[in-house]
């Protein structure tokens, strides 16, 4: 979803409510801490996988990553790759660091679009996130909403 | 027009304003209340726990020196729980009742129409709605039932202003919803979706709330509102 198609939203939505909260990021300490991996586990509708939609993918990666050298290729294979990740070691140290940046970057509706064309479930979303230790706010405030009757509630580190 | 608030609010509300007089807001004007209570008060669709407040102020009075402030208050056992984050939202629970404010800035310019208890000003329907719409699902990736029930009573019930409040969503945007939607109808035994709908005036809504938000997000998309 290009940035500038959604500029296009007139009204005074676009000064208050759609900027609100995109300031500094939120401090380390403050961030939500993504749920034990088996909470995914024992949820069979979240084994579930949506299809790849390599447009929508790479979309999303060259939104927010446009400067990486890590780059998506033109099937989002390399998407799929990774969210099919299941150990430690398997992502090199630049694709880790990359996906967890794209994380950071996506928000809201992206998160949406994201879950709905990467082609993996939601467990395997969770279990990548470990695997890269993604602290991503709104990234890991999402996925806590799977499991959480609200997106924020108790999701301090302790 | 004078919105009534529910007993057990109003007690909560007089219960919490020393707290919220003396550490919290400056000036009680600039309290604003909003979120589903406002709704339920306006369209009696549903039961809302919460006070959610705007506040038309930067800060609290007192940033600095309002977590000593609140930690000595529940060490006293007037509140429950209490929250703080980055100077801008402060949660706090008493007797199951939950207050938040939300300190949007002096310019905040929240829309406003008519007044509640001890006269406070209520934000105006389209405006939460937008919020929800917007800040919720939008900005944050939220998929909380009580939202979408709003959304789907709206529709169903004040469709001059359910329009105006989704024609400002993007085609695709509207797309992504409707899919979410479905997602969760689908997959609704495994997915929390927030807290229950309480005591809706329109139960059968309230049950198939996912189903009937797709439903009527693409019945918009057709007729461009």
């Amino acid at each position: 979803m290009a940035r500038d198609r959604r500029d296009r939203r007139t009204g005074p939505l676009r000064t208050t409510t759609w900027r609100r909260g995109r300031g500094n990021p939120t401090p380390w300490m403050m961030r939500p801490v993504l749920p034990p991996l088996e909470e995914y586990d024992a949820v069979p509708s979240f084994k579930e996988r949506a299809p790849l939609d390599a447009e929508v993918i790479r979309a999303l990666w060259h939104e927010h990553m446009s400067g990486s050298p890590v780059r998506m290729d033109r099937a989002a294979l390399r998407m799929r790759r990774w969210m099919r990740t299941d150990r430690d070691g398997l992502l090199i140290p630049d694709e880790e660091t990359a996906l967890h940046d794209f994380l950071e970057g996506l928000r809201g509706i992206d998160l949406l679009a994201f879950r709905q064309s990467c082609g993996a479930s939601i467990y395997e979303i969770a279990r990548v996130m470990h695997i890269i230790g993604c602290r991503a706010h709104y990234a890991v405030g999402w996925m806590r909403q799977y499991l959480y009757e609200d997106w924020d509630d108790e999701w301090r580190a302790g | 027009m004078r919105l009534e608030l529910p007993r057990t609010h109003r007690t909560a509300l007089g219960d919490f304003r020393g707290v919220i007089e003396g550490l919290l807001v400056r000036d009680w004007s600039s309290l604003v209340l909003g979120g589903g209570t406002v709704l339920a008060m306006h369209w009696n669709h549903r039961h809302s726990t919460d006070l959610d407040f705007l506040v038309e102020e930067d800060e609290p009075p007192d940033a600095g020196a309002l977590r000593e402030a609140l930690e000595a208050l529940q060490r006293q056992g007037r509140i429950d729980i209490w929250r703080y984050a980055r100077r801008r939202s402060v949660m706090l629970t008493s007797a199951g009742v939950r207050l938040s404010l939300v300190f949007e800035g002096v310019d905040a310019g929240v829309s406003t129409e008519d007044r509640t208890a001890m006269d406070i000003r209520c934000e105006s329907p389209s405006s939460i709605l937008t919020r929800k719409l917007f800040g919720r699902v939008l900005d944050s990736g939220q998929m909380v039932s009580r939202d979408f029930y709003d959304f789907a009573w709206a529709a169903l019930h004040r469709p001059p202003l359910w329009a105006r409040v989704s024609a400002r969503l993007l085609p695709e945007e509207r797309g992504r919803i409707v899919r979410e939607c479905r997602s969760i109808v689908r997959s609704r035994k495994g997915r929390r979706t927030g807290r229950p709908v309480l005591r809706p005036s329109d139960p059968e809504l309230a049950r198939d709330v996912w189903a009937a938000c797709a439903r009527l997000l693409e019945a918009g998309a057709d007729r461009g509102g």
